[in-house]
């Protein structure tokens, strides 16, 4: 974890994950503090992920595009597929574990790999086009 | 005689940070207060909390909580690093033409959210001489739209309307901050929490109410420290205001910025030094202050071998 705050300062998709991530554990988490060692059903976890992914993408919205100055335009997609996958995987994960004050850490660790996996495939096809391009 | 150029754009892998570190440090805020309102959530469970004869569940209290208080460490933190930090940076003195002023409270972004607004910026197309200033531990490089693609040294003026904007915004959060604690709860106490759905979205009620009403303390206090302070856009050292081009000398503390995604920048400048004005519009080349600013102010640089 103490390696997080590098990682976060080097890569925005790795941010941008790790934001989405806490937002959804914490929410999560707290449910979990009222329903107790209760696992929820299938699709339930669905419905929570959808939810807390469609609001993570939000906070990143403000917090990245507006407060950092981003711009809304350019973070919207990318955030969206960052915050869905890493609001899914959160509650999945944190489902399973059923221990709620790990939600946030969990959160925070699936959020920053997504946004670094997504921001390298992205980086790994850009490079083929460019190289694509010059070739031509 | 120009040395190599720097390339424009980013210089590969990411050494130097090149995200702001408020982003860190939002993440870092969130996992911090989230991992503690999840275990007190674990120990409340379905506890019923009351206070000012607001009933509701402990986790619904501890939504509004979280969303009051990561909201006003945001704001705190956002002032903390634009006007009360000093980070190390380094000694340095530039030359060259003044591409263009970009004054602080530019957007409409600023004005919603005072706190975020960033000091008067000054961007210098250099002389090549001081092009080894902006590559040297730079995670990139910044360029004019000029056919040479010159290199772009920014230069940051402290502004004291941004610093009392941030302090507003502090003050007027913090004086948010419980009202919107107890305004989240009253509003999520009302969802209840019935349902996982209804639960999970009175959770996120509480949350969003109480970061809104702390959000707009922020406005009102930023708006208010703002007007209090007045215009001081960024000028030369004997008064006249800076404008695009401009022949400067500039001097100050240079550092790399995630801000700027990781160009080198001053931060802040201390002085700034009037030579006279370009004939040539922007975008600017190097070649103009190379050839037409040719004694800057700077001292000469030391030759190492």
């Amino acid at each position: 974890m103490a390696a997080f705050p590098g990682i976060w300062q080097r890569s925005l998709c790795a941010v941008t994950g790790a934001i989405a991530g806490g937002i959804t554990g914490l929410v999560f988490g707290l449910l979990q503090g009222a329903l107790g060692r209760v696992p929820l059903c299938a699709p339930d976890v669905l419905g929570a992920g959808l939810l807390l992914g469609g609001f993570s993408w939000l906070v990143a919205l403000v917090v990245v595009g507006l407060w950092l100055h981003h711009g809304l335009a350019a973070t919207a997609a990318p955030a969206l597929i960052t915050s869905l996958l890493t609001a899914l995987l959160t509650v999945g994960v944190s489902n399973r574990v059923l221990i709620a004050p790990l939600s946030v850490p969990l959160g925070l660790l699936i959020g920053t790999l997504v946004g670094m996996a997504l921001c390298r495939l992205c980086e790994g096809r850009w490079l083929r086009r460019e190289e694509a391009r010059h070739v031509r | 005689m120009c040395d190599r150029k720097p390339t424009c754009g980013s210089q590969g892998a990411a050494v130097e940070p090149n995200v702001s570190s408020i982003a860190s440090d939002i993440t870092t805020l969130i996992g911090l207060i989230g991992t503690a309102n999840t275990l007190i959530g674990l120990l409340a469970k379905t506890a019923i909390f009351t206070f000012l004869g607001i009933a509701a569940p402990a986790v619904l209290w501890l939504g509004a909580v979280a969303g009051g208080l990561i909201t006003f460490a945001v704001v705190f933190d956002f002032y903390r690093l634009r006007c009360l930090a000093s980070p190390d940076t380094r000694p340095s003195c530039s030359a060259g033409v003044i591409q263009g002023v970009v004054p602080s409270f530019n957007s409409a972004t600023d004005e919603l959210f005072p706190f975020t607004a960033t000091h008067d910026r000054v961007d210098v197309v250099v002389k090549c001489d001081y092009w080894f200033l902006v590559e040297t531990n730079a995670g990139f490089v910044h360029c004019s739209a000029d056919a040479d693609a010159s290199p772009i040294l920014r230069g940051y003026h402290r502004s004291d309307k941004v610093c009392a904007a941030g302090l507003g915004s502090t003050i007027g959060a913090g004086a948010g901050l419980a009202g919107g604690i107890l305004l989240g709860a009253l509003a999520a106490a009302a969802i209840g929490c019935a349902t996982i759905i209804l639960c999970l979205l009175a959770i996120l009620v509480a949350l969003v109410i109480a970061a809104a009403v702390v959000l707009a303390g922020a406005f009102v206090g930023g708006q208010i420290g703002k007007a209090a302070a007045g215009d001081d856009a960024p000028a030369a050292e004997e008064g006249s205001e800076l404008r695009s081009g401009d022949y400067v000398t500039t001097q100050g503390g240079l550092l790399t910025s995630g801000e700027d995604e990781g160009a080198r920048v001053y931060w802040f400048v201390d002085r700034t030094i009037l030579h006279g004005r370009s004939m040539l519009s922007p975008p600017f080349s190097h070649r103009d202050p190379d050839a037409n600013l040719t004694s800057d102010a700077c001292p000469t640089r030391p030759i190492i071998k």
